[in-house]
């Protein structure tokens, strides 16, 4: 299991080449053979793999298992670890859990609210913030736990943060660079969008995202692009590659999350490789 | 008056209420004198409690006498999440992003910088059991009638 396409994605980043990673939303239920579809296709052209955290706060399958299985598979996953509905003792024990598993990719994050998601009537937790979960991690590296206490084994991860570009008034964007350079100061070694390139399906999804997703704003351009066209694939897959071509000089690599379309992000790559 | 206008900052002997009252008015860097766990005792004149958590880890004067705990549903400590749009809070749309409030109030009296420094996490055990169950000022009274 060790052996398998290890940290391919932390070695790619390194290396200076242009990253590509895409995303997995684990199911609402026990049956994973739609992911295990979704990593065929995304084997041989992503990085590295983000698995949600009960996205949009729905319950479903969580992260860590199905980061386990994406292993399995040969893919080298990245655990997204949200602070909404664990607190500290269950977040580190998690990271420990992450890493025995042989998972070493993590990406800290805030969480959505829960009363967006399908468990309204949920607690939600925070009881640390993202910034702190970094620290957090960087604590367990250093051998203690939270309280101090000494670990048996020092755990060791790549660790990865968000900062959300789409700002849309001084105050939100200025605080974003500054949360940024404090997810720096506290570890972070690679940064992803919020949200990353998304395969729009069709004008409705557009409207739907622009209206019900926190963060996303799609352009009325794109919107009008797509509700002008008969072959929703064809054009679904020229807006991300056009996109990709024209944030290539600005980044690293990119995110590509096709929430469900996942056997058409070979095409959107293509022209990358 | 004249004094409070010359400080640098001020100093303020209240629960977090109190310094956060003062802290909207006077322009200046408020720092909470007392770290509140209730409300029991003498309250002051400001209507409701909601903008105090009575949580016993007040940061009042790093985010511009706003409390985070209350302004913000996640509770963050070290910055806004990615989830307010134009300055709303991605919980209700009715209302302010705390951290769109805090900002605002640390620009307003020029210390931005306090933004960067990191917040640890907060220490629940100085307030378990909630607050409401420590009001020994109302506890007394209750014991009081029934002697």
């Amino acid at each position: 299991m060790e052996s398998i396409k290890k940290l391919k994605f932390e070695k790619n980043l390194r290396s200076g080449k242009f990253a590509v990673t895409c995303e997995i939303g684990p199911p609402k239920g026990a049956e994973v053979e739609g992911i295990r579809e979704a990593a065929e296709y995304l084997k041989d052209v992503a990085d590295g793999i983000n698995v949600t955290d009960l996205q949009s706060s729905v319950m479903r399958l969580g992260s860590l298992t199905t980061c386990h299985l994406l292993k399995e598979w040969g893919l080298d996953p990245i655990l997204q670890v949200t602070c909404r509905d664990r607190n500290r003792l269950a977040l580190q024990s998690d990271l420990l859990n992450a890493y025995v598993m042989g998972i070493r990719n993590v990406l800290a994050l805030t969480g959505d609210y829960t009363t967006i998601g399908d468990h309204p009537q949920a607690e939600p937790v925070f009881d640390i913030d993202s910034v702190q979960l970094l620290w957090v991690i960087k604590n367990l590296e250093e051998g203690k736990d939270l309280a101090g206490k000494e670990l048996t084994k020092k755990p060791s991860f790549f660790k990865g943060a968000v900062v959300n570009p789409g700002a849309d008034t001084e105050a939100s964007y200025e605080l974003q660079i500054i949360k940024m350079k404090k997810k720096i100061d506290q570890g972070a070694q690679f940064f992803q969008t919020l949200a990353g390139i998304i395969l729009l399906k069709s004008e409705k999804m557009a409207n739907y995202m622009n209206k019900f997703i926190p963060g996303v704003f799609v352009p009325e351009l794109i919107v009008k692009k797509m509700e002008g066209t008969g072959d929703k694939v064809s054009m679904c897959i020229e807006i991300a590659s056009r996109l990709i071509e024209e944030v290539k000089p600005y980044c690293a690599g990119v995110h590509i999350q096709a929430l469900g379309w996942e056997k058409y992000i070979p095409a959107v790559v293509k022209n990358l490789k | 008056m004249d004094e409070i206008k010359n400080a640098d900052s001020v100093l303020v002997f209240s629960c977090g209420l109190g310094v956060q009252a003062t802290s909207a008015v006077i322009g200046k860097v408020c720092y909470p004198a007392l770290n509140t766990i209730t409300f029991g005792g003498i309250t002051g004149m400001w209507q409701g409690t909601e903008r105090c958590d009575t949580c016993g880890n007040c940061i009042l004067d790093y985010t511009g006498g706003i409390c985070p705990y209350t302004a913000c549903p996640k509770k963050l400590e070290n910055g806004a999440c990615a989830g307010q749009s134009n300055g709303k809070c991605e919980v209700d749309p009715e209302r302010d992003c705390g951290w769109e409030l805090i900002y605002n109030s640390l620009k307003r009296i020029g210390k931005l910088d306090i933004l960067n420094k990191f917040i640890p996490p907060r220490d629940y055990s100085k307030i378990l059991p909630s607050s409401s169950l420590r009001k020994t000022r109302l506890w007394a009274l209750d014991e009081e009638e029934i002697v």
